[in-house]
Protein backbone atom coordinates (compact mmCIF):
# COMPACT_ATOMS: atom_id res chain seq x y z
CA UNK A 1 0.00 0.00 0.00
CA UNK A 2 1.09 3.53 -0.64
CA UNK A 3 3.82 2.52 -3.08
CA UNK A 4 3.59 4.53 -6.25
CA UNK A 5 2.68 2.36 -9.26
CA UNK A 6 4.44 2.68 -12.57
CA UNK A 7 2.63 5.45 -14.42
CA UNK A 8 2.39 4.56 -18.12
CA UNK A 9 0.27 6.47 -20.58
CA UNK A 10 -2.30 3.66 -20.33
CA UNK A 11 -2.34 3.97 -16.55
CA UNK A 12 -3.12 7.67 -16.99
CA UNK A 13 -5.97 6.77 -19.37
CA UNK A 14 -7.46 4.43 -16.76
CA UNK A 15 -7.09 7.02 -14.01
CA UNK A 16 -8.62 9.63 -16.30
CA UNK A 17 -11.67 7.43 -16.84
CA UNK A 18 -12.00 6.91 -13.07
CA UNK A 19 -11.54 10.61 -12.30
CA UNK A 20 -14.24 11.62 -14.81
CA UNK A 21 -16.81 10.51 -12.22
CA UNK A 22 -14.95 9.97 -8.94
CA UNK A 23 -18.12 9.16 -7.00
CA UNK A 24 -19.40 6.39 -9.26
CA UNK A 25 -18.36 2.77 -9.52
CA UNK A 26 -17.48 1.21 -12.84
CA UNK A 27 -17.09 -2.39 -13.99
CA UNK A 28 -14.01 -3.50 -15.91
CA UNK A 29 -16.05 -3.64 -19.12
CA UNK A 30 -17.23 -0.05 -18.58
CA UNK A 31 -13.70 1.19 -17.88
CA UNK A 32 -12.44 -0.61 -21.00
CA UNK A 33 -15.10 1.19 -23.02
CA UNK A 34 -14.45 4.65 -21.54
CA UNK A 35 -10.66 4.35 -21.66
CA UNK A 36 -10.71 2.53 -25.05
CA UNK A 37 -8.29 -0.06 -23.71
CA UNK A 38 -8.08 -3.76 -24.57
CA UNK A 39 -8.82 -6.31 -21.86
CA UNK A 40 -5.22 -7.51 -21.96
CA UNK A 41 -3.91 -4.08 -21.05
CA UNK A 42 -6.65 -3.01 -18.64
CA UNK A 43 -6.68 -5.72 -15.96
CA UNK A 44 -2.96 -5.69 -15.08
CA UNK A 45 -3.31 -1.92 -14.56
CA UNK A 46 -6.47 -2.26 -12.44
CA UNK A 47 -4.81 -4.89 -10.26
CA UNK A 48 -1.67 -2.78 -9.83
CA UNK A 49 -3.67 0.33 -8.93
CA UNK A 50 -5.73 -1.69 -6.48
CA UNK A 51 -2.66 -3.21 -4.85
CA UNK A 52 -1.20 0.27 -4.31
CA UNK A 53 -4.47 1.52 -2.82
CA UNK A 54 -5.38 4.00 -5.55
CA UNK A 55 -8.46 2.00 -6.50
CA UNK A 56 -10.84 -0.17 -4.53
CA UNK A 57 -13.15 -2.85 -5.88
CA UNK A 58 -16.13 -4.79 -4.60
CA UNK A 59 -18.56 -7.38 -5.90
CA UNK A 60 -21.96 -6.44 -7.17
CA UNK A 61 -24.55 -7.17 -4.46
CA UNK A 62 -26.53 -10.30 -5.22
CA UNK A 63 -26.27 -14.04 -5.58
CA UNK A 64 -24.98 -15.19 -8.99
CA UNK A 65 -27.46 -18.06 -8.99
CA UNK A 66 -30.36 -15.65 -8.41
CA UNK A 67 -28.94 -13.10 -10.85
CA UNK A 68 -28.57 -15.86 -13.43
CA UNK A 69 -25.16 -14.49 -14.44
CA UNK A 70 -21.73 -13.93 -12.89
CA UNK A 71 -21.46 -10.90 -10.60
CA UNK A 72 -19.78 -7.75 -11.83
CA UNK A 73 -16.83 -6.31 -9.99
CA UNK A 74 -17.04 -2.55 -9.50
CA UNK A 75 -14.05 -0.23 -9.20
CA UNK A 76 -13.90 3.20 -7.68
CA UNK A 77 -11.06 5.61 -7.03
CA UNK A 78 -10.05 6.08 -3.37
CA UNK A 79 -9.35 9.38 -1.60
CA UNK A 80 -5.70 8.40 -1.61
CA UNK A 81 -5.94 7.73 -5.34
CA UNK A 82 -7.43 11.16 -6.02
CA UNK A 83 -4.68 12.82 -3.95
CA UNK A 84 -2.02 10.88 -5.85
CA UNK A 85 -3.50 11.63 -9.25
CA UNK A 86 -3.52 15.34 -8.41
CA UNK A 87 0.13 15.00 -7.42
CA UNK A 88 0.93 13.27 -10.72
CA UNK A 89 -0.83 16.07 -12.62
CA UNK A 90 1.20 18.65 -10.67
CA UNK A 91 4.43 16.76 -11.42
CA UNK A 92 3.64 16.62 -15.11
CA UNK A 93 2.54 20.27 -15.41
CA UNK A 94 5.45 22.68 -16.01
CA UNK A 95 5.68 25.05 -13.10
CA UNK A 96 4.91 28.71 -13.87
CA UNK A 97 7.98 30.05 -12.04
CA UNK A 98 10.27 27.90 -14.16
CA UNK A 99 9.51 29.73 -17.34
CA UNK A 100 8.31 33.09 -15.98
CA UNK A 101 11.82 34.58 -16.22
CA UNK A 102 12.73 33.31 -19.65
CA UNK B 1 -17.22 -28.24 -72.57
CA UNK B 2 -19.54 -25.35 -71.70
CA UNK B 3 -21.70 -27.69 -69.62
CA UNK B 4 -18.67 -28.76 -67.59
CA UNK B 5 -17.91 -25.11 -66.84
CA UNK B 6 -21.46 -24.35 -65.79
CA UNK B 7 -21.42 -27.36 -63.47
CA UNK B 8 -18.01 -26.32 -62.10
CA UNK B 9 -19.19 -22.77 -61.40
CA UNK B 10 -22.35 -24.10 -59.76
CA UNK B 11 -20.32 -26.42 -57.56
CA UNK B 12 -18.01 -23.56 -56.58
CA UNK B 13 -20.98 -21.34 -55.76
CA UNK B 14 -22.61 -23.99 -53.59
CA UNK B 15 -19.27 -24.77 -51.96
CA UNK B 16 -18.65 -21.08 -51.25
CA UNK B 17 -22.09 -20.55 -49.75
CA UNK B 18 -21.75 -23.73 -47.71
CA UNK B 19 -18.38 -22.65 -46.40
CA UNK B 20 -19.50 -19.18 -45.36
CA UNK B 21 -22.66 -20.54 -43.71
CA UNK B 22 -20.61 -23.22 -42.05
CA UNK B 23 -18.12 -20.73 -40.62
CA UNK B 24 -20.77 -18.41 -39.18
CA UNK B 25 -22.98 -21.20 -37.82
CA UNK B 26 -20.10 -23.07 -36.22
CA UNK B 27 -18.76 -19.87 -34.77
CA UNK B 28 -22.11 -19.06 -33.15
CA UNK B 29 -22.57 -22.54 -31.76
CA UNK B 30 -19.08 -22.86 -30.36
CA UNK B 31 -18.59 -19.35 -28.98
CA UNK B 32 -19.77 -19.94 -25.38
CA UNK B 33 -17.68 -23.10 -25.15
CA UNK B 34 -14.59 -21.41 -26.59
CA UNK B 35 -14.93 -18.43 -24.25
CA UNK B 36 -15.25 -20.73 -21.24
CA UNK B 37 -12.11 -22.59 -22.30
CA UNK B 38 -10.08 -19.44 -22.93
CA UNK B 39 -11.03 -17.79 -19.62
CA UNK B 40 -10.27 -21.05 -17.82
CA UNK B 41 -6.79 -21.22 -19.35
CA UNK B 42 -6.17 -17.54 -18.59
CA UNK B 43 -7.23 -17.85 -14.96
CA UNK B 44 -5.06 -20.92 -14.40
CA UNK B 45 -1.96 -18.80 -15.11
CA UNK B 46 -2.79 -16.57 -12.13
CA UNK B 47 -1.68 -17.14 -8.54
CA UNK B 48 -4.21 -19.31 -6.72
CA UNK B 49 -5.65 -16.56 -4.52
CA UNK B 50 -6.69 -14.51 -7.55
CA UNK B 51 -8.24 -17.22 -9.71
CA UNK B 52 -11.77 -17.30 -8.34
CA UNK B 53 -12.16 -13.54 -8.46
CA UNK B 54 -10.97 -13.06 -12.03
CA UNK B 55 -12.87 -16.11 -13.32
CA UNK B 56 -16.14 -14.52 -12.22
CA UNK B 57 -15.11 -10.96 -13.06
CA UNK B 58 -14.02 -11.89 -16.59
CA UNK B 59 -17.13 -13.95 -17.28
CA UNK B 60 -19.23 -10.94 -16.34
CA UNK B 61 -17.00 -8.71 -18.51
CA UNK B 62 -17.58 -10.94 -21.54
CA UNK B 63 -21.33 -10.91 -20.82
CA UNK B 64 -21.34 -7.15 -21.29
CA UNK B 65 -19.73 -7.34 -24.74
CA UNK B 66 -22.14 -7.45 -27.68
CA UNK B 67 -21.36 -9.79 -30.59
CA UNK B 68 -19.62 -13.15 -30.73
CA UNK B 69 -16.44 -11.98 -32.45
CA UNK B 70 -16.02 -9.19 -29.89
CA UNK B 71 -16.53 -11.66 -27.04
CA UNK B 72 -13.81 -14.02 -28.31
CA UNK B 73 -11.36 -11.15 -28.90
CA UNK B 74 -11.92 -9.81 -25.37
CA UNK B 75 -11.54 -13.32 -23.91
CA UNK B 76 -8.27 -13.81 -25.79
CA UNK B 77 -7.14 -10.53 -24.23
CA UNK B 78 -7.52 -12.11 -20.79
CA UNK B 79 -4.72 -14.54 -21.75
CA UNK B 80 -2.45 -11.53 -22.21
CA UNK B 81 -3.76 -9.91 -19.02
CA UNK B 82 -3.05 -12.93 -16.85
CA UNK B 83 0.37 -13.62 -18.34
CA UNK B 84 1.25 -10.02 -17.48
CA UNK B 85 -0.29 -10.19 -14.02
CA UNK B 86 1.57 -13.42 -13.26
CA UNK B 87 4.73 -11.97 -14.85
CA UNK B 88 5.09 -14.94 -17.15
CA UNK B 89 7.89 -14.39 -19.72
CA UNK B 90 6.66 -13.49 -23.22
CA UNK B 91 7.84 -16.77 -24.78
CA UNK B 92 5.91 -18.91 -22.26
CA UNK B 93 2.87 -16.67 -22.55
CA UNK B 94 3.06 -16.93 -26.32
CA UNK B 95 3.09 -20.72 -26.17
CA UNK B 96 0.05 -20.60 -23.88
CA UNK B 97 -1.82 -18.33 -26.29
CA UNK B 98 -0.75 -20.53 -29.25
CA UNK B 99 -1.98 -23.79 -27.75
CA UNK B 100 -5.23 -22.33 -26.37
CA UNK B 101 -6.29 -20.48 -29.49
CA UNK B 102 -5.16 -23.13 -31.98
CA UNK B 103 -6.96 -25.88 -30.02
CA UNK B 104 -10.09 -23.71 -30.05
CA UNK B 105 -9.65 -23.05 -33.77
CA UNK B 106 -9.14 -26.75 -34.57
CA UNK B 107 -12.40 -27.56 -32.76
CA UNK B 108 -14.17 -24.67 -34.46
CA UNK B 109 -13.00 -25.59 -37.95
CA UNK B 110 -13.24 -29.38 -37.60
CA UNK B 111 -16.59 -29.75 -39.42
CA UNK B 112 -15.42 -27.37 -42.13
CA UNK B 113 -12.16 -29.29 -42.45
CA UNK B 114 -14.02 -32.55 -42.92
CA UNK B 115 -16.18 -31.00 -45.65
CA UNK B 116 -13.05 -29.57 -47.25
CA UNK B 117 -11.26 -32.93 -47.13
CA UNK B 118 -14.21 -34.62 -48.86
CA UNK B 119 -14.22 -31.96 -51.60
CA UNK B 120 -10.47 -32.33 -52.13
CA UNK B 121 -10.84 -36.10 -52.50
CA UNK B 122 -13.78 -35.78 -54.89
CA UNK B 123 -12.14 -33.12 -57.02
CA UNK B 124 -8.86 -34.83 -57.88
CA UNK B 125 -6.91 -37.95 -56.99
CA UNK B 126 -4.21 -37.60 -54.38
CA UNK B 127 -3.76 -37.04 -50.66
CA UNK B 128 -5.79 -34.54 -48.59
CA UNK B 129 -2.76 -32.87 -47.09
CA UNK B 130 0.25 -31.36 -48.74
CA UNK B 131 3.50 -31.44 -46.80
CA UNK B 132 6.60 -29.49 -47.50
CA UNK B 133 9.91 -29.08 -45.72
CA UNK B 134 10.41 -25.69 -44.12
CA UNK B 135 12.97 -24.12 -41.84
CA UNK B 136 11.77 -23.31 -38.34
CA UNK B 137 13.26 -22.01 -35.13
CA UNK B 138 17.05 -22.19 -34.85
CA UNK B 139 17.27 -23.74 -38.31
CA UNK B 140 15.28 -26.82 -37.30
CA UNK B 141 13.52 -28.40 -40.28
CA UNK B 142 9.88 -29.43 -40.08
CA UNK B 143 7.05 -30.48 -42.38
CA UNK B 144 4.51 -27.73 -42.97
CA UNK B 145 0.92 -28.96 -43.38
CA UNK B 146 -1.54 -27.53 -45.87
CA UNK B 147 -4.62 -28.73 -47.68
CA UNK B 148 -3.63 -29.92 -51.14
CA UNK B 149 -4.66 -27.39 -53.78
CA UNK B 150 -2.81 -28.86 -56.75
CA UNK B 151 -2.96 -32.07 -58.69
CA UNK B 152 -0.26 -33.74 -60.72
CA UNK B 153 -1.04 -34.13 -64.37
CA UNK B 154 1.34 -36.78 -65.50
CA UNK B 155 1.87 -36.53 -69.18
CA UNK B 156 5.41 -36.64 -70.40
CA UNK B 157 6.68 -34.39 -67.61
CA UNK B 158 5.18 -33.77 -64.17
CA UNK B 159 2.91 -30.74 -64.33
CA UNK B 160 1.26 -29.25 -61.25
CA UNK B 161 -2.13 -27.71 -61.77
CA UNK B 162 -4.26 -25.83 -59.25
CA UNK B 163 -7.53 -27.72 -58.79
CA UNK B 164 -10.99 -26.12 -58.80
CA UNK B 165 -11.45 -26.74 -55.09
CA UNK B 166 -7.87 -25.59 -54.63
CA UNK B 167 -8.61 -22.23 -56.16
CA UNK B 168 -11.47 -21.61 -53.69
CA UNK B 169 -9.37 -22.80 -50.75
CA UNK B 170 -6.52 -20.49 -51.70
CA UNK B 171 -8.81 -17.51 -52.13
CA UNK B 172 -10.28 -18.09 -48.66
CA UNK B 173 -6.84 -18.98 -47.23
CA UNK B 174 -8.43 -22.21 -46.03
CA UNK B 175 -5.51 -24.21 -47.43
CA UNK B 176 -3.47 -22.81 -44.52
CA UNK B 177 -5.86 -24.28 -41.92
CA UNK B 178 -3.84 -27.48 -41.24
CA UNK B 179 -0.96 -25.29 -40.04
CA UNK B 180 -2.89 -25.14 -36.78
CA UNK B 181 -1.56 -28.69 -36.30
CA UNK B 182 1.98 -27.37 -36.78
CA UNK B 183 1.21 -24.84 -34.03
CA UNK B 184 -0.11 -27.54 -31.68
CA UNK B 185 2.97 -29.65 -32.44
CA UNK B 186 5.15 -26.73 -31.40
CA UNK B 187 6.92 -26.14 -34.72
CA UNK B 188 5.03 -22.95 -35.46
CA UNK B 189 3.29 -20.05 -33.76
CA UNK B 190 0.03 -18.37 -34.71
CA UNK B 191 1.91 -15.15 -35.36
CA UNK B 192 5.46 -15.02 -36.60
CA UNK B 193 7.73 -14.65 -39.61
CA UNK B 194 7.06 -16.72 -42.69
CA UNK B 195 8.72 -20.17 -42.61
CA UNK B 196 11.13 -20.30 -45.56
CA UNK B 197 11.68 -23.36 -47.67
CA UNK B 198 15.26 -24.67 -47.60
CA UNK B 199 16.09 -23.25 -51.03
CA UNK B 200 14.77 -19.76 -50.23
CA UNK B 201 17.88 -17.75 -49.45
CA UNK B 202 16.09 -14.42 -48.84
CA UNK B 203 16.86 -12.61 -45.56
CA UNK B 204 14.78 -13.79 -42.60
CA UNK B 205 14.61 -12.73 -38.96
CA UNK B 206 14.38 -16.39 -38.02
CA UNK B 207 18.16 -16.54 -38.27
CA UNK B 208 18.63 -13.72 -35.78
CA UNK B 209 16.03 -14.46 -33.13
CA UNK B 210 14.54 -17.32 -31.16
CA UNK B 211 11.12 -16.73 -32.73
CA UNK B 212 9.16 -19.58 -34.26
CA UNK B 213 7.76 -19.11 -37.74
CA UNK B 214 4.05 -18.26 -37.77
CA UNK B 215 0.88 -18.65 -39.81
CA UNK B 216 0.38 -14.90 -40.12
CA UNK B 217 2.42 -11.80 -39.55
CA UNK B 218 0.58 -9.36 -41.69
CA UNK B 219 -3.13 -9.41 -42.50
CA UNK B 220 -2.43 -8.90 -46.18
CA UNK B 221 0.74 -10.81 -47.01
CA UNK B 222 2.19 -10.35 -50.45
CA UNK B 223 3.75 -13.45 -51.92
CA UNK B 224 7.28 -12.25 -52.58
CA UNK B 225 8.23 -12.61 -56.21
CA UNK B 226 10.95 -10.04 -56.72
CA UNK B 227 13.88 -9.35 -54.41
CA UNK B 228 12.20 -6.02 -53.60
CA UNK B 229 9.16 -7.90 -52.23
CA UNK B 230 11.50 -10.07 -50.19
CA UNK B 231 13.16 -6.99 -48.78
CA UNK B 232 9.73 -5.55 -47.93
CA UNK B 233 8.82 -8.75 -46.15
CA UNK B 234 12.10 -8.71 -44.22
CA UNK B 235 11.45 -5.11 -43.13
CA UNK B 236 8.03 -6.09 -41.80
CA UNK B 237 9.58 -9.00 -39.94
CA UNK B 238 12.20 -6.73 -38.38
CA UNK B 239 9.47 -4.29 -37.28
CA UNK B 240 7.59 -7.21 -35.73
CA UNK B 241 10.71 -8.43 -33.94
CA UNK B 242 11.27 -4.95 -32.47
CA UNK B 243 7.70 -4.46 -31.24
CA UNK B 244 7.00 -8.07 -30.43
CA UNK B 245 4.53 -8.56 -27.57
CA UNK B 246 1.61 -10.84 -26.81
CA UNK B 247 -0.71 -7.92 -27.25
CA UNK B 248 0.62 -7.22 -30.76
CA UNK B 249 0.13 -10.92 -31.59
CA UNK B 250 -3.50 -10.80 -30.54
CA UNK B 251 -4.08 -7.68 -32.58
CA UNK B 252 -2.63 -9.41 -35.65
CA UNK B 253 -4.75 -12.53 -35.08
CA UNK B 254 -7.88 -10.44 -34.52
CA UNK B 255 -7.22 -8.46 -37.69
CA UNK B 256 -6.69 -11.68 -39.65
CA UNK B 257 -9.86 -13.32 -38.31
CA UNK B 258 -11.81 -10.15 -39.02
CA UNK B 259 -10.58 -10.13 -42.61
CA UNK B 260 -11.57 -13.75 -43.11
CA UNK B 261 -15.03 -13.25 -41.57
CA UNK B 262 -15.74 -10.10 -43.57
CA UNK B 263 -14.19 -9.64 -47.02
CA UNK B 264 -12.71 -13.11 -47.56
CA UNK B 265 -16.13 -14.71 -47.65
CA UNK B 266 -17.56 -11.91 -49.78
CA UNK B 267 -14.64 -12.33 -52.18
CA UNK B 268 -16.27 -15.50 -53.43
Amino acid sequence: MGKRPRISSQTITVLGAMMASPASELSGAEIAKHAKLASGTLYPILLRLEETGWLKSRWEVGDPTLLGRPRRRFYRITAEGIKNVEQVIRDLTPKAENWAWR
Amino acid sequence: MAVIWIVAVAILGVLGAAISRQITDEFKAWTPWIILGIIDRAVRMLPEDKRERFAEEWHSHVNEIPGDVGKVIVAAGFLVASSRMARIPTAAGKRMVDTTLSAAAVALFLPLSIVTAIFIKLDSPGPIFFRQERIGRNGKRFQIMKFRTMSIVEDHAKVFRVTRVGRVLRRLRLDELPQLLNVLAGDMSLVGPHPRSPNDRSPSVLHQSSLKPGIVLDAEPVAPVTSKDQEERYKKELAYLRNHSLFLDLKIVARGVWRILTDRVDAL
